[in-house]
């Protein structure tokens, strides 16, 4: 009997929860669920809650993450926002003054710009900012770039005066996420925003300056915004919160988005995310972003000998169909992709200048080039030269299927040309750990994730440069991008920059292959999205998202 | 029997000891922590160095393992290698989220592996024992990946044409997820589909091993004396045979509770649930070795207590063991 009894309960108990599970979640249509209420955007964000996942953005090497700008854009506003047009646009300033010799910046801050407790956004905070960047116990969690040519930060009111030690051309990117420093001041800079956006000195209470306040980081799970309800100097959020959910695998993040589970998902590329074309209900944006694939070239002692000459890193970049290749792997995801041409300036930069478009695929163009170096074919059709065989390692990241695929492709292309390309697919900690700051290879394809201000040029390109992987050196694009470095008129600098790029064009020191796309899916009832394709992600606009 | 699991205690440290310094070796050699530094140009050979310096990557292993050592014993595992964030409190919260879905799994393919065994054996070479025995085949060869995946293609697919929400394909609980029954409820439909992953695994391994257990003990000589005194069937199956043949497989379960602190990596990472195996997986995608060996020393130390729970319980269950 008791026995029984118990069978019994336990048949009602797992009735009623079925009933219940399914009973309670019958909902009207893909476009509304019962987990995404009205006001509020449920996100699927592809990073973010790892065991390392930091939130203090001003410490760059150790929190510095797309996503971490992506929650924080609407939190925690800077001097410059970058626009979907890859431009600089005054965020928290209302316009800025620039002098020369020595160079000297005036931020007029905002009136209406303040701090989520009513308190005004000032240049004190400027200085925090600055003063925190350069203090001693931050140095190995925050890159000194910029912030150690800086003499001083002057004004304690809405005008802000930042004096240089001398020209620095990149001058914009500094004072990006500004710290509000009657918060922090005197707390460790370290540890004190590593679970929340908040001020320590009133019981870790949110603090925004922007049109959400960050209220809560579940670390695994997600992260809730919440409407800024205490104003800001823009117009306020039509949304009354905004929650980013941890989905890091793109085939779940997909079902996601199918299942109304989440209402935007910005994954990377995948060819995976074709099938969601079709799908009613949702809305796809794609542009190319600012992530180059690219094919370094070593020239230094470890290399092939044969890639120290000019004309044979000419040949080889005529072996290889870019645009053929970027079609077929991105073709079905963005039908404007084709061949980057520039190794300097991305398609959709201002002063992009197509120097690499002359070297189109041509066989027999490479053949011309081959019988011009006394160069011949052997039995199996690949070309020696001075008995050096015409043949490269090629490596790059293994388990990446798009980069597997890319690398068939270049070597079928290749091969019809005379030119061996050999599977050389590493680890990505091995490529990056080790071959490439060791210069230890002939070939190797990845992406540089690049930002907007071209100051990564100089690291990239200049002569003895530890980012300089392939050890290109010509000191006339060294001279030309050091200068740029320094030079504070844009149009200018970007002259410089291109004249470079002229030169490297005919030296061929990396192929540039193409821009990846974005790929920006969300429900057709949400409003005011626009991709930004830049650094600073899609939430760059957040206070004009809505849900009809 | 006491002195038993005090020398198994004993025995236990050195195993440990080793297993910290070979999984550190070996953790610290696969990968380079400091990866994602390298592939930033604005980072100078200069800073790069600093931070080494800083967090003492420059040092041999051996001292670096005392220093993780040093760390681990006094300071909970210490901090993350960017960060500087406590590992403990991170480890307290998966392994109690792994805890909720996998002992459900495995309490469930217990039940009904154990079930199905046991009729399967009593019914041999039945249309029944054919049949799970083809679809316990079918489950022991089916990848977990792709179960999961396609679990959840079915229930986004039964949401898009009947608009009826059964189970959510992703996550440990909705944004605003309620309280009380809401939240229990909620907590069930996120956590279904990945129990359900793992439950169809476990059953066909459970049942498996129950029938051939069982097979084994209904053709023994005790169960053909006590049919021989005259019992009921019921009770030489129940009181004589299923008891029995229980034993083996209480020391495979208590085995696999021991592995539950592992997580199921596989599993958790497609679900998107913060438990044991995504943090390991996270941490090793950041290439942080500290929070991974805080991982694998709190799962080699539970599948170290549970192997001894295991021989214990086998000693307990069966009287003709004894440990002294």
């Amino acid at each position: 009997m008791h026995r029984r009894k118990l069978w019994l309960l336990a048949g009602v108990v797992l009735a009623a929860l079925a009933l219940a599970a399914t009973g309670s979640a019958r909902v009207n249509g893909p476009a509304s669920h019962d987990s995404s209420k009205a006001g509020t955007l449920v996100w699927g964000a592809e990073q973010g809650g790892g065991p390392d996942w930091c939130l203090n953005l001003i410490l760059d090497i150790d929190c510095n993450a797309f996503w971490n700008v992506v929650f924080q854009t609407p939190v925690i506003r800077g001097a410059f926002l970058f626009t979907p047009a890859f431009k600089y646009k005054p965020d928290l300033i209302s316009r800025y003054t620039l002098k020369r010799n020595p160079q000297r910046i005036t931020y007029y801050i905002r009136a209406k710009a303040k701090w989520s407790d009513g308190v005004q956004v000032t240049g004190k905070d400027f200085r925090f900012t600055w003063a925190t960047a350069l203090n001693p116990k931050n140095k190995d969690h925050i890159d000194p770039l910029g912030w150690e040519d800086i003499t001083s930060v002057k004004g304690n009111g809405k005008v802000v005066t930042v004096t240089f030690k001398k020209n620095y051309a990149p001058w914009k990117t500094l004072f990006g996420y500004v710290l509000p420093q009657h918060a922090l001041q005197g707390t460790d800079m370290l540890t004190v925003w590593n679970d929340c956006i908040c001020n320590p000195k009133k019981g870790n209470a949110p603090i925004s300056d922007g049109p959400f306040l960050l209220t809560k980081f579940d670390r695994g799970s997600g992260i809730t915004l919440e409407k800024n309800t205490h104003g800001w100097y823009g117009k306020p959020a039509k949304l009354s919160s905004v929650v980013f959910r941890f989905i890091t695998n793109t085939n779940s993040e997909i079902q996601a988005i199918r299942g109304g589970e989440v209402d935007a998902i910005y994954p990377q590329p995948q060819l995976a995310l074709a099938d969601l074309k079709g799908q009613a209900g949702l809305r796809i944006q794609t542009h190319l972003g600012l992530q180059e694939e690219h094919i370094e070239i070593q020239q230094g002692a470890k290399g092939n000998p044969l890639a120290k000459q000019t004309w044979l890193r000419q040949a080889l970049i005529t072996a290889l169909n870019r645009t053929a290749a970027a079609k077929a792997l991105y073709g079905t995801l963005n039908s404007k992709i084709g061949a980057l041409n520039s190794l300097v300036r991305l398609t959709n930069e201002p002063g992009y200048t197509p120097h690499f478009k002359k070297w189109n695929y041509n066989v027999n163009k490479v053949a011309a080039l081959m019988k011009a170096h006394n160069c011949t074919k052997g039995s199996d059709g690949i070309y020696s030269c001075n008995g050096t065989k015409v043949s490269f390692l090629f490596e790059s990241t293994v388990g990446n299927k798009l980069r597997e695929l890319a690398f068939t492709i270049f070597q079928d292309q290749a091969a019809k040309a005379g030119i061996q390309l050999k599977n050389g697919f590493v680890p990505a900690g091995t490529l990056f750990g080790s071959h490439l700051p060791e210069h230890n290879f002939d070939l190797a394809m990845f992406t540089y994730v690049l930002a907007v201000d071209p100051h990564y040029n100089v690291s990239i390109f200049s002569c003895g440069s530890p980012g300089n992987y392939g050890e290109y050196c010509n000191r006339n694009v060294t001279k030309l991008l050091t200068q740029s470095d320094q030079e504070l008129n844009d149009a200018k600098r970007v002259k410089l920059i291109n004249k470079a790029d002229a030169i490297m064009a005919n030296d061929v020191p990396q192929i540039p292959l193409f821009q990846r796309a974005t790929y920006f899916v969300y429900k057709s009832n949400v409003k005011g999205m626009v991709d930004n394709a830049s650094s600073q992600g899609p939430s760059w606009n957040a206070e004009s998202w809505s849900k009809g | 029997m006491l002195t038993y699991i005090i020398r198994r205690v004993l025995y236990s440290i050195p195993v440990l000891v080793a297993t910290s310094f070979l999984i550190f070796t070996f953790v610290s050699i696969s990968g380079d922590p400091l990866g994602r530094l390298r592939a930033n140009p604005n980072i100078t050979e200069q800073q790069f160095h600093s931070i080494e310096h800083s967090k003492n990557l420059d040092r041999p292993i051996v001292v670096r393992y005392g220093y993780w050592v040093k760390d681990a014993v006094t300071n909970q595992f210490g901090t993350t290698l960017f960060g500087q964030r406590k590992i403990w409190p991170d480890l307290k919260r998966v392994m109690g989220h792994t805890l909720q879905f996998v002992l459900t799994a495995i309490i469930l393919s217990v039940l009904i592996g154990v079930s199905i065994g046991v009729y399967s054996a009593l019914r041999q070479y039945s249309v029944f024992d054919y049949t799970t025995t083809t679809i316990s085949f079918i489950g022991f060869a089916t990848p977990v990946f792709w179960l999961a995946l396609m679990l959840q293609v079915v229930v986004v697919n039964i949401f898009l044409k009947w608009h009826v929400r059964v189970f959510y394909t992703s996550g440990l609980s909705s944004p605003f997820p309620g309280h009380g029954i809401h939240w229990f409820v909620d907590r069930v439909q996120h956590l279904a589909l990945p129990v359900i992953a793992l439950c169809i695994l476990g059953v066909a391994g459970y049942s498996r091993y129950m029938r051939a257990s069982m097979l084994e003990v209904l053709n023994s000589d005790y169960v053909r004396t006590a049919r021989a005194k005259g019992l009921i069937e019921r009770r030489v199956i129940m009181k004589h045979a299923f008891r029995n043949a229980l034993i083996p497989l209480i020391t495979l379960v208590a085995l696999d509770f021991g592995a539950i602190f592992a997580g199921a990596i596989v599993t958790e990472t497609i679900f998107t649930l913060d438990g044991m195996g995504f943090y390991f997986i996270n941490a090793l995608q950041a290439s942080d070795p500290y929070p991974v060996m805080a991982w694998l020393m709190v799962v080699a130390t539970m599948v170290i207590v549970f192997n001894l729970i295991a021989d214990i319980l086998y000693g307990v269950f069966d009287p003709r063991i004894r440990y002294d």
